[in-house]
């Protein structure tokens, strides 16, 4: 799983990812203000009892974030021992960190493809059910250990949406960039922005605007794949945060086979513009443009002298623009000094 | 009403049929290029015991009949007339002990040659992915040098050796984990398409004009490119092409029209005039090179390779010049369609 989120793998080469052995640490520097200090431990048996013996406080002092990941296809027998090692972990991590400390717990129940479609939200929901009811009297005078639960699998989308969860809950930024978001997506006309972080381009932030420059989503219909934002006639898919990091990953491997990099994309489709640039250092980000925009501005007199450009090279030139504007959104939060390991 | 009765029936398609010995990746191959299919799941395709399965693969330059046998099956005892065939695609697995496919395969030529002198006959040397590069080659010319001389020992094709004609054999190295399967299916195609030769000439003259690396005509639905101007580009190419191509069809369903339907987007669309801009895109890589798309006709695409120096400077006659390949293609896909109707 970190070899696609972190190493830019794709899914069909991860039959080949050998067992990880012991720990292996890997350092990634998110957005500047988040260094990350990732520890893949080895989930063999005979190396879990030893990070949860011996090697306890080398391994748990200091942690900031858990990240547990459940196979939903264990079968029950040995699920029961999943739960003790969960457990052992939650207690060493407990142990280790101090009590003022905020800690993050994310478990990731994965695999999920492996179900039958119809019987996933209950699996979900046991498996979930289960998992919380060994550790609740662990957690129940931990204040300062939030917990959060998703389902994955790395053949679809849900394991972009968890990671982008996880890694905008632990930047410091993210809010502050969201809001600069939607002030650049109003000035610049936009449909939708969206800002993906550089190196695992998941998303951190997003803002879609319906046609007053408001914030505002139509509601969703379980039906149907597509979500509408009222006033505009464009509609979104409910996957599409997801599916552009899959995307983009998958084509930034294929250009290795040229000796070549990705660096940016522009699409201009019958009834939107969509323009993918680098932003700063550590961000890219997606601009939509509603390219009927035009015509309603047209019945709009007030608005009639300022007909906003909606083409991608008026695009591109309003994110040369809010460029060194991002910058600073970016460098005023290095000083946090948040490192989670 | 008449129009589209015309389409489902009248339309006139050429016969290709795929042989090969059971478990060769007949079948796979025919998922994958014209279903879609992803290549992992062709791990579960059953043998096909059942008589031969006819497909229509959609096709806007070319109407094609898809014949998929089973291995083991009796030509004669399926009822099917050589003479009326094409292409012959015969599917070697370079991965097995390939002497008995071979035997076969000389079977086959001599019976479809004897049928029809002008047939197409196409070698699969298939499933190499996992092969070393030298490993390739090394079955490519034995599996050659099998075959000629399998068939000069033949008499049919001695006496033919006097006269003009010899059987047409092309070979191709593929495999459906990676793109060659499409590079190899879009050649195979390419020689039923009359056109080609036009086409080809119109895009030489395009690349040289625009300062163009390459370019490709693909097939939306498919992913076969009908034609492509005659420098040569390598295979590696060829797969960021492809996967270009499918980025900017992936990206452009997240974002819809309201009006937009799924059927509309995906059917033949018939006679439907294309829309007022054409959909463009681009990609740029760190490297000074761009990939760039333009929309030529309902299901048909351009792919070009271009300097990304050179596309900044002259984006605008870039531009302009692809107004007249589209047209030409437009007009050509007619009167390709037309003829296709009887
Ligand atoms: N490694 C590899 N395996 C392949 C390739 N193409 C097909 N296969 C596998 O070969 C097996 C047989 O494929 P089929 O398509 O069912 O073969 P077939 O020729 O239709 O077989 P019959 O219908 O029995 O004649 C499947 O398990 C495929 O996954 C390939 O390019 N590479
Ligand atoms: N079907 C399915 N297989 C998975 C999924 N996630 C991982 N795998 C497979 O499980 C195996 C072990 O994965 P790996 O990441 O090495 O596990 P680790 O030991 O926890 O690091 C690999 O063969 C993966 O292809 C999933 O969501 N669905
Ligand atoms: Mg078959």
């Amino acid at each position: 799983m970190r070899s696609i989120i972190f190493n830019n793998q794709s899914t069909e080469s991860t039959s080949n990812v050998q067992a990880t052995l012991s720990i292996q640490s890997q350092s990634l520097q998110l957005l500047n203000s988040l260094s990350l200090n990732l520890w893949d431990c080895g989930g063999t048996t005979s190396f879990l009892s030893s990070y949860l013996s011996h090697q306890r406080e080398n391994v748990f002092k200091g942690v900031g974030v858990l990240i547990y990941v459940f196979d939903i296809t264990t079968p029950p027998n040995a699920a029961a021992d999943e739960l003790e090692w969960f457990t052992r972990c939650l207690e060493s991590l407990k142990e280790f960190s101090g009590q003022e400390e905020s800690l993050k717990v994310f478990i990731l129940i994965n695999k999920m493809d492996l179900i039958n479609e119809q019987d996933i939200p209950s699996a979900f929901r046991k498996r979930k059910a289960e998992i919380f009811q060994s550790v609740d009297a662990l957690l129940s005078d931990a204040s300062n250990i939030q917990t959060e639960c998703y389902m994955t699998s790395i053949w679809d989308q849900s394991l972009y949406k968890a990671w982008s969860k996880i890694v905008t809950k632990l930047l410091p930024s993210s809010s502050k960039m969201s809001s600069a978001l939607t002030h650049f997506a109003r000035t610049s006309n936009a449909t939708e922005v969206v800002l993906f972080e550089r190196s695992t381009f998941l998303v951190i932030g997003q803002t879609t605007l319906n046609r007053d420059g408001e914030e505002e989503l139509h509601e969703e219909d379980p039906t149907s794949e597509y979500i509408s934002i009222s006033d505009r006639n464009l509609k979104l898919s409910k996957f599409r945060f997801e599916k552009i990091s899959q995307l983009i990953k998958s084509f930034k491997q294929s250009c290795t086979k040229i000796n070549n990099q990705f660096n940016s994309m522009q699409l201009s489709e019958t009834y939107y513009n969509a323009v993918l640039e680098p932003l700063t250092v550590n961000t890219y980000v997606l601009v939509i443009t509603d390219k009927t925009d035009i015509r309603g501005c047209l019945l709009l007199h007030q608005h009639l002298t300022q007909t906003p450009n909606t083409a991608p090279s008026a695009i591109q030139m309003n994110i040369r623009l809010a460029k060194p504007y991002f910058e600073r959104v970016e460098d005023t939060f290095i000083g946090g000094d948040v490192t989670p390991s | 009403v008449k129009k589209g009765e015309m389409q489902d029936e009248g339309i006139v398609r050429k016969k290709v049929l795929l042989a090969g010995l059971r478990r060769s990746g007949k079948t796979s191959i025919q998922r994958v290029v014209f279903t879609g299919m992803p290549a992992k799941d062709t791990l579960g395709l059953n043998c096909a015991c059942t008589a031969c399965t006819i497909s229509h693969p959609r096709s806007s330059f070319v109407g094609l009949q898809l014949w998929d046998i089973p291995g083991h099956a009796n030509l004669d005892l399926l009822g099917i007339d050589l003479s009326q065939l094409s292409t012959l695609v015969f599917v070697i697995d370079a991965q097995d002990d390939y002497t008995r496919a071979v035997t076969q395969l000389l079977q086959i030529i001599i019976r479809a040659y004897n049928a029809n002198k002008h047939v197409n006959i196409e070698i699969f040397v298939h499933k190499v992915d996992g092969l070393s590069d030298e490993y390739k080659l090394d079955t490519l010319r034995d599996i050659k040098s099998r075959v000629l001389d399998g068939l000069s020992d033949e008499e049919v094709v001695q006496g033919a050796s006097q006269g003009a004609v010899q059987p047409q054999l092309s070979y191709h190295l593929t495999s459906i984990y990676d793109h060659s399967i499409l590079d190899a299916f879009s050649q195979v195609v390419q020689k039923l398409a009359r056109q080609l030769p036009v086409i080809q000439n119109l895009l030489n003259v395009f690349c040289s004009n625009s300062g163009i690396a390459k370019a490709f005509i693909f097939e939306q639905n498919s992913r076969l490119y009908f034609a492509t101007d005659s420098t040569i580009a390598d295979a590696s190419t060829f797969e960021v092409c492809v996967d270009a191509l499918d980025t900017f069809d992936k990206f452009s369903r997240l974002y819809r029209w309201e009006g937009d339907t799924v059927e509309k987007l995906e059917g033949e669309g018939g006679e439907e005039s294309s829309p007022a801009q054409p959909a463009t895109a681009s990609i740029r890589l760190a490297n000074d090179l761009t990939i760039a798309k333009w929309q030529m006709h309902q299901n048909l695409i351009l792919i070009a390779l271009i300097r990304s120096d050179t596309y900044d400077r002259f984006k605008q006659s870039i531009d302009y010049n692809v107004t007249f390949v589209r047209d030409a293609i437009v007009d050509i896909v007619e009167m390709e369609r037309r003829g296709m109707r009887r």
